[in-house]
């Protein structure tokens, strides 16, 4: 029963805050150092301009809540902890990036080597995609050391590694908006359609969402895969997140147009740019699409002589399995029964969903924990049948 | 918040921790960002030696090099002096010259229109900044641009003149993405020049 116990405390989401996880103290104290850091490089850049650096701000919330939500939802069965996914993009936006300022003594080194010229040409293909690939790594691996029971499949990874590249994009963004396209309104607003609108889907989100892939690969896999197995893959994924990250700051396509820019030219950029990312955008949408399906498989071994049984109805678990009829069921739930009786249809679909990870750890079918978890679901369903208008109804959402 | 009739979790109660400190991996990640941190600047420090001498930019104006900045060209042409520091990818020309009754904005234009231009394919320059520069008034710009040999390049000019008549034009130039690690030095060594 101890056992048992144990294993169901471990489904609890864990929260960021882990005092006793040396893991903790160190991402929060990098975490403070890249802040101070990076506050310092941009008081000193938004001096040129203040309501330029106020309009970078925005136009980048604008981007970066919407692009946050789409990655938080993109794990179909358990979301991440939320103060988990902050804590990585936090890492990204604040650590990773301070980090990477100060290892620009391998961008010195390669002028040493190769002359300057070559180091202009090739620095940024070379030297940002290893140093910066490898530093937002580390957040993903220290978020792994704070809360492992929250990464328990590769797509864990890539949402970790997607959320800890995406805080690393906007503070780069920020930085090029005042850096390099001068810091001004105008300027942030034509930095704000090159690096955002016309190559906002290609950047920092997939080449970490690919690192963290492997990561959670590397992690997740050892029941039924050999290391060996599992350091090739890791090393693939994060590879590819490398590669694609070098090819697109090689010198071979010209982001902007010539000045003067005509219409023509500008309009021109996206196409410039999807050159460059659209192959390693498809690549991981179709990763994605993989580790969504091994998602399904999972969940339907899981659950499948949990049918019939108190946890789980067949019809419920064909809702479960697919987000779009889940939203669907529970969005018709609470036209019929209000928004009480949609709740607790969404608490009941989580429970399952932790049933099936009770079902898929314990090794007999009349486990305590099992047993325990699937007369939590009853109840759960009791109480939404008590509701008015919810009975019978509350599973198919018709 | 919950109903009354509703149940409580069965492990509702439940908030075990492993009670051992796993203090290995933690270390492990350390040592990779040292590795990659520090391994360049240490690769970087046994470049860079000690901070520089002073360098003088004409008659008028002194420069302070932050370490492993060093002078890579040195240029005269009559009142025209030039100074071109160099700390790996990363350039700060400084260009001298008299321009009494000149705005810094025209002397900004100036230059923007002939030397900056030189040795660009595709140059776009932002909006003109109107700030001051150890007390003088002072106009900075950012630009971006392609190379005549392919590469993205970015970087910042300041332009000041001096009470005394002296235009001094600061020039910071980096690969795409390189500037922000220099920004500290390249700050520090435009505020603390001495323009006389």
């Amino acid at each position: 029963v101890i056992a048992s116990r144990v294993r169901l405390a471990h489904l609890h989401h864990r929260s960021f805050i882990q005092v006793r996880e040396p893991a903790f103290w160190v991402f929060c104290a990098l975490i403070a150092y890249g802040a101070l850091r990076i506050a310092g490089v941009l008081s000193e850049l938004s001096a040129a301009s203040r309501s330029g650096w106020a309009l970078s701000w925005v136009l980048l919330a604008i981007y970066a809540v919407p692009t946050f939500i789409l990655v938080y939802r993109l794990d179909l069965y358990e979301r991440e902890p939320i103060s988990l996914a902050l804590a990585a993009f936090a890492w990204g936006a604040f650590a990773a990036t301070a980090l990477s300022l100060d290892a620009a003594g391998w961008d010195q080194a390669v002028a040493q080597f190769g002359g300057r010229e070559f180091a202009i040409r090739w620095g940024p293909a070379i030297v940002a995609p290893i140093v910066e690939e490898a530093l937002k790594g580390a957040g993903v691996v220290l978020v792994y050391l704070i809360a492992r029971e929250e990464v328990d499949d590769a797509m864990d990874g890539f949402v970790y590694g997607a959320l800890c590249g995406l805080g690393f994009a906007v503070v780069e963004d920020v930085l090029y908006f005042l850096a390099v396209f001068g810091g001004t309104p105008s300027g942030v607003l034509q930095g704000f359609y090159v690096r955002v609108l016309s190559s906002g889907l290609y950047g920092h989100v997939l080449y970490t969402g690919l690192v963290g892939m492997g990561i959670g690969v590397f992690v997740t896999r050892r029941q039924d895969r050999p290391l060996r197995w599992r350091i090739g893959v890791a090393a693939a994924l994060a590879g590819t997140g490398v590669l694609g990250h070098a090819l697109w700051n090689a010198p071979w396509v010209p982001a902007m147009p010539s000045e003067p820019a005509r219409v023509a030219e500008w309009l021109m950029v996206p196409v410039a740019l999807a050159i460059r990312g659209l192959p390693l955008l498809v690549l991981v949408a179709l990763a994605v699409r993989l580790a969504h399906a091994r998602e399904r498989r999972w969940l339907d071994a899981a659950l499948g002589s949990e049918v019939g049984m108190d946890g789980i109805t067949a019809d419920e678990l064909e809702i479960l399995r697919a987000p779009r009829r889940r939203r669907a069921a529970a969005r018709a739930l609470r036209a019929r029964a209000g928004r009480h009786a949609a709740a607790l249809l969404r608490r009941l679909q989580r429970e399952q969903v932790n049933l099936a990870m009770i079902a898929d750890r314990v090794a007999i079918p009349d486990d305590p924990a099992l047993v325990s978890q699937r007369g939590y679901c009853r109840s759960l369903r009791h109480a939404l049948e008590a509701i008015p208008g919810a009975a019978t109804a509350e599973a198919t959402g018709g | 918040m919950r109903a009354a009739l509703e149940p409580s979790r069965p492990d509702e109660a439940s908030s075990q921790r492993r009670p051992e400190r796993r203090w290995l991996p933690v270390l492990a990640v350390l040592a990779v960002i040292y590795l990659i941190t520090g391994a360049g600047d240490l690769v970087a420090g046994g470049l860079a030696g000690s901070p520089g001498p002073t360098v003088d930019v004409g008659p008028a104006v002194q420069l302070h090099p932050a370490r492993g900045w060093e002078t890579e060209v040195r240029h005269e042409d009559g009142d025209l002096h030039a100074v071109l520091l160099a700390r790996g990818t990363v350039v700060l020309a400084v260009v001298a010259t008299p321009a009494r009754g000149v705005e810094p904005g025209d002397l900004l234009a100036e230059y923007e229109a002939g030397l900056l231009s030189e040795g660009f394919a595709d140059l776009t320059v932002g909006e003109p900044e109107m700030g001051t520069l150890g007390g003088l008034p002072a106009v900075r710009v950012g630009y971006v641009g392609t190379t005549t040999g392919g590469a993205a390049v970015e970087g910042f000019v300041v332009a000041v003149v001096s009470a005394t008549g002296q235009g001094v034009v600061f020039d910071a130039a980096a690969p795409s993405g390189d500037l922000a690690a220099a920004v500290d030095d390249l700050a520090a060594m435009i505020e603390d020049a001495d323009v006389r």
